[in-house]
């Protein structure tokens, strides 16, 4: 479990998100939402432990974030960035191998390659294993980066369960995907992992999240389930459009008249 | 070369000498680094036992063209000398990099290095020790014996004369000029020909400025041949502008020299310095020194 | 090996040579042109051959750029610097004996000195930029210069001749000592190269990424920067400035083998350590009995491979 109690996140010198609280529950998908400048990114680099808050604190399983090593840190949560280039090429398969670093002494090579076999299949890029990263699409990278992350997660090792926080796992891919991935993270969630996504999709989160918490001015102006978070008044004010649910499906109508 | 060598001799009084004692004292084949080096092992008789020198021996030109070239002094390579089959090295203390002389030590090569200064006065002296390394210690005396009393001659001859101040420019490169200070052949050459350093106040040769050669106003300028017809002549030399402004410039009083010649400190030393004293001093009547074997191209 | 053992001024079989490796040579000399030149030579070429491309494959695992070349980025001309210092006024500075030690211990402040400067530099908000690299790389190399210039206008005949001998390069005057000097300096890092492998495979996808995989990734920057320094200084203090090596090796490992630093780092040493032999059996044989200097040859072999290297990849490093 982790947990935020009243951070701030200050870049440079300028304070970024402010007075945020929440949990981080175990099965459960969170999704940020806010508009760009929010402080979304931010926020979750606060909870991967990036950005040490400049007040208030982060723990992890009643810890402070900041007292857990890289090591063992890195075998408790997995991180999928928004977009990652390499500084020299790979073929896929060994980018996602890549996710397995943390549990190469405590692992075994089997148990290892599996592990990945399972992350590629589960991120529908085992037609991409034997290509080399450079290059593929912008949206076929993302999945593979997910891939990694996926394989990053510790599921079968009793005991607290892994997160897995995901920076806009959307944004390049095609509609098919943005559902697969949302889909894969319900499962995972369903396995126990936290996953916490910034999603930019109201759609989505609405469709997907089991908690949305909406950030304004780095602010969390609203949290709790996707129902009481995503109401059209909020999504007027916060993102200045028209919504509605129409059979179980949140649907935006376009920027407000001026 | 015969014909040098039986000149050589006979102006060093060995005529009476065996000839296989001569030839059995010798190492027979010979690797020489340092030009003045080996203008000794020729003035010793030597020529016929060479089998490489390095790039800076130049003289004379036709023992040592035809031989093969071991690179510049200070960039010697162990390989190449031993790929001469060399029964002996003689190199001047300047003879490097360091590790090369350690490599040949190591692999049992005799060698022998020789001191090199840039005082007139150990002309003879390395002499002396070339002939020792090379076991020819009388002909090494006798030949040191004539150097020192030719330099002792010139320097009788300049002795009761007006010393000038000469600033010498050893190279060009580009419009820079290279004048020689202390610690140089340059200095103890325009010493032994009865002038004086115009330049004073640091070692080796520096780039000349145009203040720096106005502060020491010579009387005489001395350029190299070669760079004499690199800048085009005394009359474009007198115009740049780094020496335009010296009393030397104006007065056209530009002397020119084969540098090799001047500057090699080897047996042609006393002859060289005599010639140089004669161009300094237009004026004087300088005896001649008796003609040498050595001096003999 | 076997070539540059059999090939050089000295006409020596391979039988000979075989021969005096096991103690039976003919004559003593062939025996100690075996023993006390080719055999060290050979070995400190490949020592330096391998400690040049082991160090460019690490700062550039470490920059996550395939230009980092420690003579480009002006590492090898701070570890000249010092050296030529070293040569200039070791002699009145330090005692008697004293020299030989100091130079690689020199060469290898020079070196941690300037990769440090140029990291600092080169790395902004966690990405190394390419042009901020190669710009600090000019800038030291100039200030190097000038400070060598600086050394030979200080310095008398004999100690600028050997000081410009010396940026050129050359594996000639290989002693055993220097290769016992030399052997920790690379060994040492090659040694670390599984460690570094694995971080600097995680690096490949980012400072962020690597550190979310769990690597500490400040200290592993400082310790590729220390290995670093120790294998480009110990090269350079025993045979001056040899460029290219860094950056033609591991390029061409990583064509080949792919990016993977568990396989480059150790077939980049392996890599350079045959570059380099072979550059040196060229070197010395090519004008014999006199020698050319071997970093004129591997600039020769390295400069168009650079040019070829920005025409094939210059979208990539003017975006």
């Amino acid at each position: 479990m982790m947990r935020l109690a009243g951070i701030a996140v200050e870049r440079g010198r300028r304070r970024i998100v402010d007075g945020v609280s929440l949990d981080i529950a175990p099965g459960r998908l969170l999704a940020i939402v806010g508009p760009n400048g929010a402080g979304k990114t931010t926020l979750l680099a606060a909870m991967a432990g990036d950005l040490r808050p400049a007040a208030g604190t982060v723990t992890l399983d009643d810890r402070d974030l900041h007292s857990w090593s890289p090591f063992d840190l890195a075998r408790r949560r997995a991180v999928m960035p928004q977009a990652a280039r390499l500084g020299f090429s790979l073929p896929v398969r060994d980018v996602v191998t890549l996710g397995r670093s943390p549990f190469e002494r405590s692992h075994t090579r089997i148990e290892n390659a599996a592990a990945v076999a399972r992350a590629i299949q589960a991120a529908d890029v085992g037609h991409l294993v034997n290509r080399s990263y450079e290059t593929l699409s912008g949206g076929e990278q993302q999945r593979v980066q997910l891939a990694r992350a996926i394989a990053q997660l510790d599921l079968e090792t009793a005991g607290a369960k892994p997160m897995l926080l995901l920076d806009e796992p959307t944004a390049n891919l095609d509609l098919a995907h943005q559902h697969a991935v949302l889909l894969l993270a319900r499962t995972l969630a369903k396995q126990g992992v936290a996953v916490v996504a910034i999603l930019h999709d109201l759609g989505l989160a609405f469709t997907y999240a089991d908690d949305v918490v909406a950030l304004h001015g780095g602010r969390a102006v609203a949290l709790g389930a996707p129902r009481e978070v995503l109401t059209p008044g909020l999504l007027r004010q916060v993102f200045q459009v028209d919504g509605l649910v129409v059979s179980g499906h949140l649907v935006v109508q376009g920027p407000l008249a001026a | 070369m015969l014909r040098r060598r039986d000149l050589l001799t006979a102006a060093l009084g060995l005529a009476a000498l065996p000839r296989g004692l001569r030839a059995a004292s010798l190492p027979d084949r010979l690797v020489v680094a340092g030009g003045a080096l080996t203008e000794i092992v020729v003035a010793l008789g030597g020529a016929g036992r060479l089998v490489g020198v390095d790039t800076t021996s130049l003289y004379p030109a036709k023992v040592v063209e035809p031989l093969p070239r071991i690179g510049y002094i200070r960039t010697l390579s162990a390989e190449g000398i031993l790929s001469l089959n060399p029964s002996f090295l003689l190199a001047s203390d300047q003879a490097g990099p360091p590790a090369v002389i350690d490599q040949l030590r190591a692999v049992k090569l005799p060698l022998a290095l020789v001191e090199e200064t840039f005082a007139a006065d150990h002309v003879p002296a390395k002499v002396l020790k070339v002939a020792e390394a090379l076991g020819q210690d009388a002909a090494g005396k006798a030949l040191a014996e004539t150097i020192a009393a030719d330099l002792a001659s010139v320097r009788a001859a300049v002795s009761g004369l007006a010393k000038p101040s000469v600033l010498f420019v050893l190279s060009n490169t580009g419009d820079r000029l290279m004048a020689a200070g202390q610690a140089t052949a340059a200095e103890t050459m325009i010493g032994l020909a009865g002038a004086r350093n115009a330049i004073q106040g640091y070692t080796s040769y520096k780039p000349l400025s145009a203040e720096a050669a106005l502060a020491a106003d010579p009387d005489i300028l001395v350029f190299p041949d070669h760079v004499v017809t690199a800048l085009g002549g005394r009359a474009a030399i007198a115009r740049l502008p780094q020496v335009s402004v010296t009393r030397a410039a104006a007065a056209g009083r530009i002397v020119s020299m084969d540098s090799l010649y001047l500057l090699g400190l080897g047996p042609r030393t006393a002859h060289a310095a005599h010639d140089f004293a004669t161009a300094l001093h237009p004026g004087a009547r300088l005896p001649a020194l008796p003609a040498r074997a050595w001096t003999v191209a | 090996m076997a070539a540059s053992l059999a090939i050089g001024a000295v006409p020596l079989s391979l039988h000979q040579v075989m021969q005096a490796l096991m103690g039976q040579a003919e004559d003593a000399r062939q025996a100690a042109v075996v023993w006390q030149l080719r055999l060290p030579r050979t070995l400190m070429a490949g020592l330096v051959g391998a400690g040049l491309a082991l160090a460019g494959a690490l700062t550039q695992g470490l920059f996550r750029n395939p230009i980092a070349d420690p003579s480009l980025i002006g590492v090898s001309a701070g570890a000249a610097v010092v050296t030529a210092a070293l040569i200039v006024f070791g002699a009145i500075l330090l005692p008697p004996g004293w020299l030989p030690y100091a130079m690689p211990l020199g060469a290898f402040a020079g070196s941690l000195a300037v990769i440090v400067i140029v990291s600092r530099i080169a790395m902004v908000e966690a990405r190394t930029s390419v042009a901020l690299l190669l710009l600090a790389g000019i800038a030291i190399n100039a200030l190097a210069m000038a400070g060598t210039g600086l050394l030979v206008y200080l310095s008398d005949d004999r100690q600028m001749r050997d000081i410009t001998f010396w940026t050129l390069g050359s594996v000639g005057g290989a002693t055993w000592v220097k290769v016992a000097a030399l052997a920790p300096c690379v060994v040492l890092p090659l040694l670390c190269a599984p460690w570094f492998a694995r971080a600097l495979d995680a690096l490949n996808l980012g400072e962020r990424e690597a550190a979310h995989l769990g690597f500490r990734v400040e200290r592993v920057k400082r310790l590729a920067c220390l290995a670093f320094a120790l294998a480009v200084g110990g090269a350079v203090s025993v045979s001056g400035i040899i460029g290219f090596v860094g950056l033609v090796v591991p390029h061409l490992v990583r064509l080949t083998f792919g990016a993977r630093h568990s396989v480059l780092l150790p077939l980049s040493a392996v890599g350079g350590a045959t570059l380099l032999i072979l550059a040196d059996v060229v070197a010395r044989t090519i004008v014999a009995p006199a020698e050319l200097p071997i970093g004129l040859i591997t600039a020769f072999i390295g400069g168009p491979f650079f040019l070829a290297l920005l025409l094939r990849r210059r979208r990539e490093f003017a975006a």
